[in-house]
């Protein structure tokens, strides 16, 4: 094998001690110079800590340093885009939580992850809607909750998983549509699918059609035929990343034609978001009204729509049919300042992602939220309260209909950490743990026969139960 | 930085400016635990002091003195903070008495600098080396950041003269930065990425007898590129900074006997043993049975160092035997010629050292057991975290691990690359180390950090 001649080895050593050193440098020199990673992260990035001489052997100090320079190093977001690659090229999704599908298609693992709601626990979710619907019922108001699907139950095909869980939820959801007032838009979605794309390829959310399509099914569910009185009008296009595509550092745009209603003669005025206080706590949440001052809509009233970031793309399409609605971007109705806005609306329209109707709708019981949030106009009534170490049972003896007990931070309690020991069967979690403070002081639950096991700071919380009325469930 | 400022500052501040980095290095990582070193280092000053006087007067007292002082403390602060928390869990455990303990942090790379310390003044004693006039001097031999925490075990005679004199030339920084580069892709390119697939298998109920050997196998290929990959780097950091340090390990699973696999892995740890306790305790020069005996202690001890666990125990122990039996049977080539014979012992050996992998690996001897059964009982089932764990980048590295299994016996990639006689095929493995792999390194080291959200968090 031929040697490397004298006259060329050093220059080879100076060539690779020139490489090494550059390498390891040149992100040194550009954090010198002002030069950082870019977020690339949907997070904040972390900051420097505050460096003092008392401070010098706190190891974890030091940890938050290095998180500091690993998170601003630059060129980070090269370095994380060349990974990616790398992972692409040898057919690896390049973030665990991120599938690839067929023909650059992308879908959210966690999704497709989800509990399937069948059999028992689909039981389970009717009761709770049903009893949702008593709830409003009672209070002379009206709800209808609107289940915006999961890309992989209207796109399977691009899977070469089919996503059993995902698809067995929809159909779930699906039947409970004409019974229960749940307005279930797989079918419209999946038949208008075959024109056009309804969801982005890249991203998790539908796309400006897609949610059209939803605006108009939730408006003849409210008023039937409503959607006819308006129109769906084509407002341009917009250059949308897709959230996936930043997921495994690989920033991708796709083309998104939007649509918005209009209502003939309509005219609405619009207000950003405010900031609002409970308790007087300053919240930033993201919510905006549109009101008419003219002629009247479709949908009459004031409008509650409460939505996650689905709500985002249905906006436009959706508020044009409304008299006054307010869109607000929260979706437990758990937090003390939702509780004003369901009381001042005529309607609520509640807005549940496919994956997440476990976790907000059954884990939690949105019933008993509901009876929560409008406590003040349910019935009181008594409820006893049995005590033991660090547990309280609570029963509710006398009830002749729906029975729901709550928790409340005592005064002058910042926060307390409750668990609620759970009894449905059909579902698979032993606990539920509601963490209580200034913001979300209090947590409800259905009463049982065998009375509601709570355990933690339950000596913070003072107790109380309200009734729904057994009465038929109407027609939403 | 510290590379850069010891490039261009005279040579007479370069041994300070060393030891200031490696304590920056040790405080940023243990916290106020560096005034263990700082302890260590005065100690072992003054006793190698003492140690230098006797050997000079020639007064055996002093030097024992001197060396069981040093040996003493070290080994008090090893034993208090590395198995003081290990030995009051047992105590309790046998409910022999109910001892309040608050449970004591361990100081990173103490086993490491506590043996090094502790060669110091052995070798004076015994005449390799010197005392050190300067303080200074003995404090960066003992606190050295490239082989602090991870080694290799440098032993005070083989790097004294190089504390005081040393020159860093041209084709030793190239070679560090070649060395370097190649230790950073073993540990982060190939290391890094099977070990999700051995904490898969180790994690598992009961994992299928195929997920079982696919957890042990990932998780031989995970230790030794991650160990020797530590040691290349700083290997590599030694040469750039005018240092050669011992290798620490020759291709150890081409060893064709147990003995032989002690010759190739964790080379400056069995050396440190070899010198420091199984020839003062009579080696092999004992009776049979004492040199039994002898091989037994030192693994039990070699166990005992990895960690305070009866799994390290067990592994130790387990290799004690297989050396006890290797030496009462004779079977302990360190060379076969045979081709068929040296590849059936290979595959013998590789198996019996997975067989002790489990016992390092495990959480503790029951899993462990367990585990080892799954090795060799149809059933089980394949965890969907094994199959999750096993990307294509996983597979591959693991691919590649499990490759370099079948190179030659004696090819110490690291060595290779370095070397001083250079065809052009090693140059052009030399330009790709920097050029491709290093940079891979990093990118794969920035994406350990890559955290997202899929909606802001605010």
């Amino acid at each position: 094998m031929p040697r490397l001649s004298r006259r060329l080895q050093p220059n080879l050593d100076h060539v690779l001690i020139a490489t090494f050193a550059c390498v390891i440098a040149a992100p040194l020199v550009a954090f010198v110079f002002g030069v950082r990673g870019q977020d690339v992260e949907n997070r904040a990035r972390a900051q420097l800590p505050e460096l003092s001489a008392s401070r010098l052997f706190d190891t974890e100090v030091m940890e938050d340093v290095d998180t500091f320079l690993a998170e601003s190093l630059p060129f980070r977001e090269r370095l994380l885009e060349f990974d990616a690659r790398v992972d692409l090229a040898l057919g690896d999704s390049p973030n665990s939580r991120v599938v690839l599908g067929y023909d650059g298609w992308l879908f959210y693992r966690p999704a497709l992850e989800q509990i399937c709601i069948e059999g028992d626990m689909a039981l389970l979710l009717a009761d709770v809607f049903e009893r949702s619907q008593r709830v409003f019922d009672a209070v002379d108001r009206r709800l209808v909750v609107v289940a915006a699907p999961d890309k992989a139950s209207i796109y399977p095909e691009f899977l070469s998983d089919e996503p059993t869980c995902s698809l067995a939820t929809a159909e779930s959801v699906t039947q409970l549509d004409s019974s229960l007032g749940v307005v279930a838009t797989w079918d419209a979605l999946r038949s208008a699918k075959e024109e056009g794309l309804v969801f982005f390829k890249k991203d998790t959310h539908w796309n400006s059609r897609g949610a059209a399509i939803a605006a108009e099914i939730v408006v003849d569910r409210i008023v039937p035929g409503g959607s006819a009185r308006g129109e769906m009008r084509e407002l341009g296009q917009k250059i949308h990343e897709g959230d996936l595509t930043r997921f495994i550092s690989l920033p991708s745009s796709e083309t998104d034609v939007l649509y918005g209603g209009a209502v003939a003669g309509v005219v609405h005025e619009m207000s950003p978001g405010r900031v609002v206080g409970a308790g007087g706590i300053q919240l930033p949440i993201r919510e905006t009204l549109y009101s008419t001052s003219g002629a009247p809509s479709v949908v009459g009233g004031s409008t509650l729509v409460m939505t996650d970031s689905f709500g985002v793309a249905i906006q436009a399409p959706l508020y044009p049919f409304f008299d006054d609605v307010a869109f607000v971007r929260q979706r437990s109705p758990r937090p003390a300042y939702m509780w004003e806005r369901l009381l001042n609306a005529d309607l609520t329209v509640r807005l549940t992602t496919q994956r997440s109707i476990f976790a907000t709708v059954l884990r939690t019981d949105l019933a008993a939220d509901y009876a929560l949030a409008f406590r003040t106009e349910l019935p009181e009534i008594a409820v006893r309260e049995e005590r033991s170490n660090d547990s309280l049972t609570l029963h509710v003896d006398d009830a002749k209909g729906d029975a729901y007990v709550f928790l409340e931070l005592d005064d002058g309690i910042q926060q307390a950490s409750v668990t609620v020991r759970e009894d449905r069967t059909a579902l698979p979690v032993r606990y539920n743990t509601f963490e209580l403070t200034r913001d979300s002081p209090a947590m409800a639950w259905p009463a049982s026969a065998d009375g509601v096991v709570f355990s933690g700071d339950v000596d913070r919380v003072r107790v109380g139960a309200v009734e729904v009325p057994l009465v038929a469930v109407a027609e939403s | 930085m510290c590379l850069w400022v010891y490039a261009v500052i005279a040579a007479r501040l370069r041994n300070a400016w060393l030891l200031l980095a490696s304590l920056v290095f040790y405080t940023w990582g243990s916290g106020g635990l560096v005034l263990l070193l700082a302890v260590s280092t005065v100690v072992d000053f003054i006793t190698g002091a003492v140690v230098q006087r006797g050997r000079d007067q020639g007064n055996r007292q002093l030097v024992k003195l001197g060396v069981g002082v040093s040996v003493a403390t070290n080994l008090s602060m090893l034993g208090y903070f590395k198995y003081a928390n290990f030995f009051v869990e047992q105590v309790n455990a046998l409910s022999i008495a109910g001892i309040d303990w608050t449970e004591v942090a361990l100081p990173v790379g103490i086993s490491f600098f506590t043996f090094q310390s502790m060669s110091y003044t052995i070798d004076i004693a015994r005449g390799r080396a010197d005392h050190l006039r300067n303080p200074l001097d003995l404090g960066l031999y003992v606190a050295l950041f490239p082989q602090l925490v991870a080694g290799p075990i440098v032993r005070f005679h083989e790097i004294s003269a190089q504390i005081t004199h040393r020159t860093v030339a041209t084709s030793a920084i190239a070679n560090g930065a070649v060395r370097f580069a190649h230790g950073l892709g073993k540990k982060v390119v190939i290391a890094d990425s099977v070990a999700p697939i051995a904490d898969a298998a180790f994690a598992a109920d009961d994992p299928s007898l195929i997920a079982a050997w696919a957890g042990i196998v990932a998780y031989t290929v995970q230790i030794y590129f991650d160990f020797s990959g530590y040691s290349d780097m700083a290997i590599g950091l030694g040469m750039m900074l005018g240092f050669t340090f011992p290798e620490n390990f020759r291709r150890p699973y081409s060893a064709v006997s147990i003995t032989d696999f002690w010759r190739r892995w964790h080379i400056t740890l069995s050396n440190w043993f070899r010198d420091y306790v199984y020839i003062p305790l009579g080696g092999s020069r004992a009776t049979s049975r004492r040199t039994l005996v002898n091989l037994g202690a030192v693994f039990l001890l070699t166990g005992l160092w990895h960690g305070a666990n009866w799994t390290f125990i067990a592994w130790g122990v387990f290799h004690g035997s297989l050396l006890m039996m290797e030496r009462l049977t004779g079977q302990r080539p360190l060379e076969i010629e045979r081709p068929l014979e040296r590849i059936a012992r290979r595959i013998v050996v590789l198996v019996l050292v997975m067989v002790g992998w489990v016992l390092f690996r495990a959480a503790n001897i029951d899993a462990a057991m367990t585990y080892i059964t799954d090795l060799f009982t149809p059933g089980g089932e394949l965890p969907s975290t094994l199959s999750d764990a096993a990307s294509n980048r996983a597979v591959l590295a693991m691919v590649i691990g499990v490759a370099s299994w079948a190179l030659p016996a004696d090819l110490v990639t690291g060595r290779f690359l370095i070397g001083t006689s250079s065809p052009r095929t090693v140059s052009v493995a030399r330009v790709a180390t920097v050029v491709a792999v290093f940079p891979l390194a990093l990118v794969t080291v920035a994406s350990g950090s890559f955290s997202p959200f899929l909606y802001f968090q605010f």
